[in-house]
């Protein structure tokens, strides 16, 4: 919808400096096409400051207050700030869950992604079917997965430790035991999310010209050598684009520790936005919730930019 | 365009709870929702608002039944029921109230209710009181009452009655042979009946991983978790402590509890009691309705075991006050005078919904369903009770202290070790509690 106005304003340049002597005429042709433009932008532009910008400012200008909802919103300067760092022996704490889950999950999530892509590059028949199996995870509403998957990691006849029960492994209690929770959570997650960065690779895979394979056989490298000097470079964009949105989601993880473990046990699987929305809407603490809020979008802005920098160095875009 | 038209429905909804419909010109009605001078009428029609947490159909048509009691004796006010879950109201009431927007009756339970009052969110009810004599507020539970107020002054009119007590699966106790809890059973006793009735992949009890569920047995231990003005935590202190010791052995050391596997569940241990497995869990009388739907099996209910404590129970209820920024606080009251009178009791006892406050309607409560027989030992229970003290920022004290007796109940860290981590962070949230009190003053 937003790409028609901007397609028009492109071309208007081009035809002024040609018929710069009538440019009157053109101008009024400009101007009337620009409002119908903007006219066909305004629902989504509306929707957007009223729903997202304004939210964006307030919580902002909250995150320097001490508002309770019920209080009217008294200054604070930089105490939010001070107290998330200096006070708030939780907020660490679950700054450290939350790194936790990025650390194992983002990893854990694209090597599979990547496996699945390469394996079922290779196959000759089903890729359509399979792909579909494994990208339906993504499209299944996460509160349904996550009761599926409690049942699954029910300690004494659910899936999860029955299976490792066939191979003698007597499973723990998962969601009960505060070592676990979180990777129940993150199994879960990989679950549930790796069917996108999939499609992702597997549609960088195939459009790798296959002379290049052709050429590195016959100068006789072998599948690895092809992998790590043709595959991983060729599909670097989307390896790239994968971690980023892969990186900035799971920063973001809330849904799923909501349901499971509501956060518990002990704190173990409590997140930076879980006590966002503790501190907002169960505390009532929204000028401290809004403090944390930016918190969280300065870690992910910096670890992006960090990755924009780096990419320059692995990332092929020829 | 539906962005469009969302944004300036939240603007008009703003608009007309800043300002008074009295005063808006051009015989604007604000919002649609409130006066509407009837021309010829001597009585001026108000249509009231009131909301209130409910979980399934049938309970929404109860309460609307309720409110349709208001127009009949008074054919001037109308009250019009808004609803949604349990938890949904609770995120959605501090937003309405902030905003000027709330119901004008508003409903309330007793564990929330001083967040609410000391913000100024709660009419005191009194002075209506005594304008209604025939009201009869000497007829409700004086417990449940006194939970229901802050400062002295009645917040809200309570519509049920909840002492902690003991539900117990009569059916597994028969099957090991082992005696009933009775109104006389210590800790000691507690324990051997939950030995007896762990068996066979059964437990004895089952705890749920809060706050709510250890102070029965803190107060029972002669204990609290906090002195009586707020200011000192006393949860680390021996006759605490040791009650938590006992919880933490019948996990760990006699293995009696069942373990919780689901943590993120606020059920798991009533949806264990209703599967048969479990012997015995604690909870109040507003879950009869549920136990008689889904329990399979015979049971009764029985005090909280007892260890030589003065009371051995917390008690808690709901019900309805007033916002104070209502422009018909006269017709709210003159709504709630009906509902929660003698009439309207006798109709929310023959639901059975909930163990009524009012001591009147008790037998019609009875009458409706006999289940459990033992159901004269709630006014009992109420006797050795008091309202389970809580402070205007208790929702984030009893996440933390949850959050820190999680690190027995899973993970089976040192009771003493525990209870000082709670102390160390209970303290400085007394500390803003306080601040808080002296405040809103």
């Amino acid at each position: 919808m937003g790409s028609l106005p901007e397609t028009e304003n492109r071309e208007v340049p081009q035809r002024e400096v040609k018929t710069k002597f009538n440019s009157g005429v053109r101008k009024q042709k400009f101007n009337r096409e620009a409002l119908s433009g903007y006219l066909f932008l305004a629902p989504n532009i509306l929707g957007f400051l009223a729903f997202t910008a304004l939210p964006v400012v307030v919580s902002f200008i909250l995150s320097f207050y001490n508002w309770e909802m019920l209080i009217p919103p008294m200054f604070a300067g930089l105490d939010n700030f001070k107290n998330l760092f200096f006070n708030d022996p939780l907020f660490l704490l679950v700054i450290k869950n939350t790194l936790y889950y990025v650390g194992v999950y983002v990893p854990f999530n694209i090597v599979v992604a990547m496996i699945l892509a390469l394996w079922l590059c290779t196959l000759t028949k089903g890729v359509a079917i399979y792909r579909t199996l494994f990208f339906l995870p993504v499209l299944a509403p996460t509160v349904a997965a996550a009761f599926i998957w409690k049942f699954m990691f029910e300690p004494k006849v659910g899936f999860v430790n029955t299976f490792l029960g066939w191979f003698g492994v007597s499973g723990p209690n998962w969601l009960g035991d505060p070592d676990f929770a979180m990777l129940a959570i993150i199994i879960m997650s990989v679950w549930k999310m790796v069917g996108y960065n999939m499609v992702i690779f597997i549609a960088g895979i195939q459009s790798i010209p296959a002379s290049l394979y052709e050429a590195a056989k016959i100068d006789g490298a072998n599948s690895w050598d092809r992998f790590i000097h043709i595959t991983l470079p060729m599909i670097s964009p989307a390896l790239f684009f994968g971690v980023v949105m892969t990186v900035i989601t799971s920063f973001q993880v809330f849904d799923q520790a909501y349901i499971m473990t509501g956060g518990g046990p002990a704190n173990a699987t409590n997140t930076i936005v879980m006590y966002i929305y503790e501190n907002g809407f169960q505390y009532f603490k929204m000028g401290y919730a809004s403090s944390i809020a930016w918190v969280l979008f300065g870690v992910i802005f910096a670890v992006t930019m960090v990755q924009m920098k780096v990419q320059k160095k692995w990332v092929n875009y020829d | 365009m539906l962005a469009l038209a969302f944004s300036l429905s939240i603007l008009t909804a703003c608009g007309s709870g800043s300002t008074p419909s009295n005063t808006s010109s051009g015989g604007q009605t604000s919002g649609g929702q409130s006066t509407e001078k009837a021309q010829g009428d001597t009585e001026e029609k108000v249509q009231l608002r009131w909301m209130m947490w409910t979980g399934s159909d049938e309970e929404k048509k109860v309460w609307e039944n309720l409110a349709s009691k208001v127009t009949e004796k008074y054919p001037n006010i109308t009250v019009k029921f808004e609803t949604d879950t349990f938890s949904s109201y609770w995120d959605k009431l501090p937003a309405l109230i902030a905003s000027g927007s709330a119901p004008d009756i508003v409903s309330m339970q007793s564990l929330r209710m001083p967040t609410f009052a000391t913000r100024g969110a709660l009419e005191p009810l009194d002075p209506y009181i005594e304008k209604t004599p025939d009201f009869k507020i000497e007829n409700f539970d004086k417990s449940i009452l006194e939970a229901l107020s802050w400062n002295g002054k009645v917040m809200a009119i309570p519509y049920d009655l909840g002492p902690y007590i003991l539900y117990y699966n009569k059916d597994l106790f028969d099957k090991y042979g082992v005696p009933y809890p009775d109104e006389n059973m210590d800790w000691n006793s507690f324990l051997e009946r939950a030995k007896g009735t762990t068996q066979d992949g059964n437990y004895g009890f089952v705890l749920r991983n809060v706050i709510d569920q250890v102070v029965p047995w803190i107060w029972g231990n002669g204990g609290d978790y906090m002195n009586e003005d707020a200011t000192k935590s006393l949860m680390h202190e021996p006759k605490a402590a040791e009650a938590v010791q006992f919880l933490s052995d019948l996990f760990h050391k006699h293995k009696v509890a069942m373990p919780i596997t689901d943590p993120g569940n606020e059920n798991f241990y009533r949806e264990a009691f209703y599967s048969g497995k479990v012997a015995m869990y604690l909870d109040g009388p507003w879950n009869f309705g549920n136990v008689r739907a889904k329990a399979n099996f015979e049971w009764d209910i029985a005090p909280v075991p007892n260890n030589g404590g003065k009371v051995n129970t917390w008690i808690a209820g709901s019900g309805f006050g007033i916002f104070p920024k209502s422009k018909h606080k006269e017709e709210a009251w003159k709504a709630i005078s009906v509902m929660m009178g003698e009439e309207g009791f006798e109709y929310l006892a023959t639901t059975g919904r909930a163990f009524p406050a009012r001591s009147t309607s008790i037998e019609t409560f009875q009458k409706a369903d006999p289940r459990p027989a033992g159901m004269d030992l709630v006014t009992k229970a109420a006797e050795k009770s008091k309202p389970l003290a809580v402070t205007t920022n208790w929702q984030e004290t009893q996440l933390m202290i949850n959050r820190e007796l999680d690190k027995i109940w899973f993970n089976n860290e040192p009771v003493q070790e525990v209870l000082n981590n709670i102390q160390k962070q209970f303290d400085p949230l007394l500390e803003k509690h306080q601040q808080i009190l002296s405040s809103s003053k």
